[in-house]
């Protein structure tokens, strides 16, 4: 008697949660937004920022989550597997056009609901102060003299700077192998050991370096882009140094699950637009040194299926991709 | 210099400052102390709050919630075998012991104490020498790191008093741990077993927690007839005796605080290595080693005075080159960038007022433990008054909770309660658990270190004594490894001699 | 629970032998010289070595002492009651928390516990709603740890 009443219970309870889910405006209740990395990084700063602002926005509490590990593969996840009600949100990142070539996960980016692509961070080319490379060309003609010599590192094997070095030196005429990559925690600890002489170029994003390039011990020789930073005028693009096309960046997105209401899409796109534009993010954004870009819908979809290609093109060519 | 100083004692004398450091305060005793939560979610936490703070408050509330969460972090697991923070898990054995012997006060009292006197020392050398060491710092590459982990993993034969051998094995099965996942510096999937949360590795802190506080509740369950602990009345308040302690340990407590500053200025060395090299080295030069384990406060001295040593000693190379000490300091620079306050060694002329307004913070903070965690002692210890047979549950579901918290996933819990029973057989059969947890915090660190040293020297393995650095460790590494051994040769030639 | 040191040893080296056997398939990495094999390899060589010398020294030092010893406290029914209640509390919250939610579970698990301890009724019931309660407010509202609300959803807060 007494359990068939708990389940009674229990099944008029489950009743009031889906009818509860289906009737109040969007959003009734505290919103989970998931980073797939560590608190610290550049993905979890701005997902701070973006969750408090978004706080602000819609009048609920937005909790920032980090779910790390498997470089990238748990928190992502996380994110594709949530129920798509508008209450678990995330960040997406560049590496989920990695992993599946990897043969690491199922997961594409069309697991998901691209809100907005926020930001993008080109690769950089940077070696120590002292190193004897003035120019990308000079660099370049090192490599190709004693292959395998100079060893470059900034992120783990098979990682976003990786894939940066392997596809310009593909693009250059040179076999990647040629710079073997020393794979490391991260940008920090890759220019670390290279100001202490353990590797000799860097393929990180500038605000990566920003205070090793401030301090005088680095020095970037171009970037992986169509122009230049607006703060460091004086680094060429690739194209500039040395005519080639080849272009990189890491990028971050609010995203949802698969098959995101629309009436979440309505409220959801015009708050983000708004915070997007908003002085308190761009000041967070330039003061950080992230670079701001902005792309849903339709031109989002398109920017993610070319930078799929894109990475899945490298990641074949250095033999990381199955 | 004498105008900026003034300027920097207004900034931080401030009424709304001292306010936001009261309150950090509070937050970082309670974060420090709940497993499960560390010193890095407290600063991960504050950083929304701090983003519409000026700069010297959004700074202060880092710094001091931090302070108090790594010495809040030594409550718990003094009291209960649940250290708060990894920081604590090096002397939780040590500590503990001391409560069952009755000794709570002192084991907390010594914490504190030696917390404050270590993180002053820090300080006071992150003022005078920050831009020197941060250069030494910089001549670190995987070669140098290598030699030190290795080092640190000597610890685990140190530490474990009765049996190096079970002590040998126990670190083995922690570094088996340290396997699992893709986070290795190939980024294959090692050990999953097709389960994705797995590919992410063992979480180490819900390990941690199981491996100590549950363990205990295990054992508590198992025993029902064992004797409750012993409360001492108290005997005058926590700081009695504590200057014939730090008269008496005053060379440990020098060692400490400089073995932790140094570590904690290396890039990717922290408070938690700090304070097993300290403990293990306390053991090492200790006049009466024997008493280690047993609850003796000389580790608890000088690995204390570690851990808040080396939360300094990070600030170094993140103030004058941008590259984070540790986990805390690697938000913090992302804070200083935005309060315009950009690292790097012109931080020292830009932002000189600012900059020793921070300095004066990590001094007030130092000294604000004192009366706080003396109050978090006081209250904290009325658990030990309630009956165990209500407080060991309340504290299993704190371990759930905590554990659950460090990813918000139930794989944590799980991780916490297989890990639980697999340290309640391994302590029933003799094997020390404290160096598996040692394998689990080292074992990622030494492979990769390994292997890019390896990659970078092309395979020989001469590339580790090639570098003025790394060959001065080495050569130490090797000789406290077969020290021990030669003295034993040596002593065997020489005595048919005699 | 106290077992012999000769079949801890053997238990290790079986360990040993898996991880060693293990590390042999993982593949060579493309461009890389060190594979994701190499560490656990040398892992796998020092248990097997140290599990080696444990056998060797608990059969050096005779076959004496029972193969397994059980405390006293497990064998008698209320010790073996009190940990089933910890090991399955914890395994039940870890099957229903996402399910009932926190605020329900937590509370359950408690009471079993105090039960098996011999808490009486109205002091298990009444430390275990106070216990839940403080703990969900200091980890999700104050910490923001996002405790599961399961059935309790529409009352989320």
């Amino acid at each position: 008697m007494k359990r068939r009443s708990l389940l009674a219970l229990a099944a008029g309870a489950a009743l009031l949660a889906t009818a509860g889910a289906a009737s109040a405006a969007w959003p009734t209740r505290p919103i989970t937004l998931i980073v797939p990395w560590g608190a610290g990084g550049g993905t979890d700063a701005t997902a701070r920022i973006i969750g408090s602002l978004l706080e602000r926005e819609l009048g609920q509490p937005v909790n920032v989550v980090n779910r790390t590990g498997g470089s990238g593969v748990v928190g992502h996840t996380a994110i594709a597997t949530a129920a798509p009600d508008g209450y678990t949100l995330g960040i997406m990142t560049v590496e989920i056009n990695m992993m599946h070539w990897q043969g690491l996960t199922q997961l594409t980016w069309q697991s998901y609901t691209p809100v907005a692509i926020y930001n993008a961070d080109p690769a950089g080319v940077q070696v120590a102060a002292d190193a004897p490379y003035k120019t990308l060309k000079d660099l370049l003609d090192a490599v190709k003299a004693n292959p395998g010599k100079l060893k470059a590192s900034g992120t783990g094997q098979g990682g976003i700077w990786h894939l940066a070095i392997a596809g310009m030196l593909k693009g250059a005429g040179i076999d990647p192998a040629a710079a073997p990559f020393v794979p490391s925690q991260g940008a920090a600890s890759g220019l670390q050991d290279m100001v202490a002489g353990g590797v000799q170029i860097v393929p990180c994003s500038i605000p990566e370096a920003r205070a090793m390039l401030d301090a005088g011990k680095v020095r970037s020789l171009a970037i992986m882009d169509g122009k230049r930073n607006p703060a460091y005028p004086g680094v060429p693009t690739l194209k500039e140094a040395i005519g080639s096309d080849w272009t990189m960046a890491a990028w971050r997105s609010v995203v949802g699950p698969k098959g995101l209401p629309k009436e979440v899409m309505d409220r959801l796109l015009p708050a983000l637009k708004k915070i997007h534009d908003g002085q308190e993010f761009r000041d967070f954004m330039g003061k950080q040194g992230f670079g701001i870009m902005w792309a849903d819908g339709a031109a989002a979809d398109a920017f993610l299926a070319k930078s799929d290609a894109d990475l899945g093109a490298v990641m074949k060519a250095v033999g990381i991709a199955k | 210099m004498p105008d900026a100083l003034l300027t920097a004692f207004g900034l931080v004398f401030d009424p709304y400052v001292l306010a936001v450091i009261a309150g950090a305060s509070i937050f970082g005793l309670f974060v420090g102390a709940i497993p499960g939560l560390t010193a890095t979610m407290a600063t991960a936490l504050l950083v929304p709050v701090t983003f519409f703070m000026e700069p010297v408050p959004a700074i202060a509330a880092i710094v001091t919630a931090t302070a108090m969460a790594i010495f809040a972090g030594d409550i718990p697991g003094c009291l209960v075998r649940m250290p708060g923070t990894p920081a604590s898990a090096a002397y939780t054995d040590e500590a503990y012991a001391m409560t069952r012997k009755g000794q709570a006060e002192v084991a907390l009292g010594a914490g504190l104490v030696f917390s404050v006197l270590g993180g002053i020392f820090g300080s006071v050398v992150l003022v005078l020498a920050a831009p020197a060491l941060a250069e030494v710092a910089l001549r670190f590459s995987s070669f140098e790191y290598f030699w030190l982990v290795a080092l640190g993993l000597t610890c685990a034969v140190f530490i474990s008093t009765n049996d190096p051998l079970k002590g040998l094995i126990s670190l083995f099965l922690g570094l088996g741990v340290s396997l699992a996942g893709l986070d290795n510096p190939s980024g294959y999937p090692r050990l999953t077993f097709g389960s994705t949360e797995l590919l992410g590795g063992v979480s180490f802190i819900p390990a941690m927690i199981g491996m100590f506080a549950v363990s205990e509740i295990i054992r508590w369950a198992s025993e029902p007839d064992a004797p409750a602990f012993k409360v001492q009345r108290s005997i005058g308040n926590v700081f009695t005796g504590m200057w014939k302690m730090t008269v008496a340990y005053r060379w440990p407590l020098v060692r400490g605080s400089t073995v932790g500053t140094l570590i904690g200025a290396l890039p990717g060395a922290g408070a938690d290595i700090a304070a097993w090299i300290s403990y293990a080295m306390s053991k090492r030069l200790s006049k009466t080693p024997e008493k280690f384990g047993t609850g003796h406060p000389e580790g608890i001295v000088e690995s204390g005075a570690s851990n808040n040593a080396a939360l300094s000693g990070a600030w170094i190379p993140a103030l004058v080159f941008g590259i984070p000490g540790d986990s805390i300091t690697a938000i913090v620079i992302g804070v200083l960038y935005m309060k315009g306050m950009n690292p790097g060694p012109t931080i020292f002329m830009n932002n000189a007022p600012q900059l020793y307004a921070v300095f004066i913070v990590f001094f007030l903070a130092n000294l604000l433990m004192v009366p706080f965690g003396w109050a978090a002692i006081k209250a904290a210890k009325q658990i030990l008054r309630m009956p165990r047979n209500i407080m060991m549950p309340i504290i299993l579901l704190f371990c759930i909770v905590g554990a659950f918290a460090i990813n918000n996933t139930a794989a944590g819990v799980t991780i916490m309660l297989v890990f639980g029973i697999v340290a309640f057989l391994m302590e029933s059969n003799g094997f020390p658990v404290a160096p598996a947890i040692l394998g689990m915090v080292l074992g990622a660190l030494l492979e990769d270190t390994f292997v890019s040293s390896m990659i970078k020297a092309d395979g020989s393995l001469l590339g580790f004594f090639s570098r003025p650095i790394s060959a001065t460790l080495g050569v130490a590494a090797i000789l406290v490894w077969f020290a021990p051994l030669l003295m034993r040769t040596l002593r065997r030639w020489q005595a048919p001699a005699a | 629970m106290r077992f012999h040191d000769a079949f801890n040893g053997l238990v290790l080296l079986l360990a040993a032998i898996a991880l060693l056997v293990y590390s042999l398939t993982l593949p060579a990495m493309q461009g890389q010289q060190f594979g994701p094999g190499v560490f656990p390899l040398m892992v796998s060589v020092g248990l097997g070595a140290c599990a080696l010398l444990l056998m060797a020294r608990a059969v050096a030092a005779g076959w004496s002492g029972p193969f397994v010893a059980v405390d006293a406290g497990l064998r008698s029914r209320r010790g073996l009651t009190a940990v089933l209640a910890v090991v399955l509390g914890t395994v039940a919250y870890l099957l229903l928390s996402d399910f009932l939610g926190f605020l329900v579970v937590a509370p359950l698990v408690l009471v079993a516990i105090f039960r098996s301890q011999r808490v009486g009724w109205p002091a298990a019931i009444a430390v275990a709603l106070l216990g839940t309660a403080v703990i969900h407010f200091v980890f999700y509202s104050m910490l923001r740890v996002p405790l599961p609300w399961g059935l309790l959803t529409p009352l989320a807060w």
